[in-house]
């Protein structure tokens, strides 16, 4: 335990500017979101109140599950100063370093989780459940999105390397997104965006962006939904600990 | 604990990168041994600490750290040892403090007491980042974290170089102090020569990757002499008992590798002693065998 309490000091101490302006960024953007919403000012007079609370909620839950699971830099820091080579002739194993970098994207995780629990709380929002989805679709794939980046990086074995390989995983990173997003777009709520400006021009535009809205809605209203994500991420952090241990314990050339 | 007699053991250890071979080198160091590691830049040294500590892994061979295998005991062999390296590995923003409470979980044994009494003896600021401290600071606090939990076996890789030579004085009178219990060992690599000179029980030469000489210091710097002559003299000498031969325009300087023998076969010659540095120079350039 004395040994995690160490490695995990270590890690805050590098890193606590990292969490402490996510934070920031996270609640600063929940007080903007909740403002409007909490004053009675929904922006247009002629606007949907569900919809802009959809909006604004998603917005919060997406942004702060982005902000929850993105990469510490720790392996860059840690390569800059040369303490990746020295940790070599540390009684540290593999397995202890992958579990305290684990314990860091779940503290992010729970903590992204927390604010938007206090969001809900406050708003006593029906819509509770759409939002944790939301937070943990969001979640997933944005953590998903930062293992790849991160672990491409974890190939870099010097300042000049960890350059190329920080844009290279930058690079995957975002075409992940690129591949979400054109999944999405194939989905009936995503043909109905695709095709906006043509149906906006249609006399039943609507009823049309209306059913689309409810059919989204109905879907992140599932609590099947709310499972299914969490045993994906689950898994996701097992595969983040399993990765991390096979990358820190590879010797140098 | 586990009984051992040498601290480390190296047999036949081969290491292949694109442009250099560490060769299938073996040496030992003897518990309660300081043994000086030397050869030129790029000679292999760090190489042979790097595939010695498991921070690379070798094509073949065998390494002992304290009777321990250094790669199926690994964990529980570093608890054991202490590394310092040419550059200080900690992150900029932590101060000496952060150091021990970093370290106090990872070693079992680690002395805050001791910790604390060397930063107080090298005068380090215990607040200040280390990202502000100067190289012999910074190698100073490498230093005291390394001796503070009572390793059995201390590496060091290019330790003192770049440091000035009062620091490196001091540095020195520490490790001496630090072997009195006779239960702890030194391995430290270097080409700054004179401080192995005033250290070192042992000597292990390395150049291009193979281990050109091992053994205690005296003995070697004892069997070792630089012949003084002229070139005429020199077609006397039998190639068998040169290393190798410097040249000026006065004639000729020549290493033998049994300055007694060579004393009897060449009872007109003025043998002088050689120093590490010399036997370094002049083994570095046996392939040459004349040089200038």
């Amino acid at each position: 335990m004395k040994l995690y309490r160490s490695l995990i000091y270590r890690e805050w101490k590098l890193t606590r500017r990292h969490y402490v302006i996510r934070l920031i960024m996270a609640l600063l953007l929940a007080v903007l979101m909740f403002i409007p919403l909490y004053s009675g000012s929904r922006g247009e007079a002629d606007a949907d109140p569900d919809s802009v609370l959809v909006l604004f909620s998603s917005i919060l839950a997406a942004s702060t599950a982005i902000l929850a699971s993105s990469d510490n830099d720790m392996y860059k820091k840690d390569l800059l100063s040369g303490w990746k080579t020295y940790s070599h002739v540390l009684p540290v194993t593999a397995n202890n370093k992958a579990a305290v970098s684990t314990f860091f994207k779940l503290a992010g995780f729970l903590a992204g989780a927390l604010i938007i629990s206090v969001y809900i709380i406050m708003l006593d929002s029906k819509m509770a459940l759409h939002m944790i989805n939301l937070y943990l679709i969001s979640f997933a794939l944005a953590f998903l999105a930062s293992m790849v980046s991160q672990f491409i990086q974890y190939m870099a074995t010097d300042k000049k390397t960890l350059q190329i390989l920080r844009t290279v995983g930058f690079v995957a990173a975002m075409a992940i997104f690129i591949l979400i997003d054109s999944v999405f777009s194939r989905s009936k709520a995503g043909t109905v965006l695709r095709n906006s400006d043509e149906i906006l021009e249609s006399p039943e535009h609507e009823n049309i962006f209306s059913n689309s809205f409810y059919l989204v809605m109905d879907k992140l209203g599932m609590i099947g939904l709310t499972v299914i994500c969490i045993a994906v991420i689950a898994g996701l952090f097992c595969a983040h600990y399993k990765i991390s241990e096979k990358f820190f314990g590879r010797r140098e050339p | 604990m586990n009984e051992y007699e040498n601290a480390i053991e190296i047999k036949g250890v081969t290491k292949r990168y694109d442009g250099f071979v560490l060769d299938n080198i073996s040496f030992d160091v003897p518990k309660g041994c300081i043994m000086g590691f030397i050869g030129q830049n790029g000679a292999g040294k760090t190489t042979t600490i790097r595939s010695m500590l498991h921070i690379t892994d070798i094509d073949s061979g065998e390494i002992r750290l304290l009777g321990l295998d250094h790669i199926a005991d690994e964990t529980e062999l570093k608890k054991r040892i202490a590394v310092v390296f040419d550059e200080l590995p900690f992150h900029d923003i932590f101060s000496v403090r952060d150091m021990a409470k970093i370290f106090e979980g990872m070693y079992p044994e680690w002395d805050n007491t001791a910790y604390m009494q060397y930063i107080e003896r090298f005068q380090l600021p215990q607040k200040k980042k280390i990202g502000q401290f100067s190289k012999g600071m910074k190698m100073k606090l490498q230093i005291a974290c390394a001796l503070s939990h009572n390793a059995e076996l201390l590496v060091m890789d290019e330790a003192t170089t770049g440091l000035d030579p009062v620091v490196r004085d001091e540095i020195l009178h520490i490790f001496m102090e630090y072997l009195q219990t006779g239960e702890r060992s030194i391995l430290m690599s270097s080409h700054i020569t004179s401080d192995l000179e005033k250290i070192a029980d042992m000597v292990t030469f390395i150049d291009k990757g193979r281990i050109l000489l091992s053994g205690y210091k005296d003995e070697i710097t004892e069997s070792h002499g630089i012949i003084k002559c002229d070139k005429d003299k020199l077609q006397e000498i039998d190639p068998e008992d040169i290393v190798s031969i410097r040249t000026n325009s006065f004639g000729a300087e020549v290493m033998v590798n049994d300055r007694e023998s060579a004393g009897y076969k060449y009872r007109d010659c003025v043998i002088d002693p050689a120093s590490l540095d010399d036997i370094m120079l002049y083994y570095v350039h046996r392939e040459a065998k004349e040089w200038s």
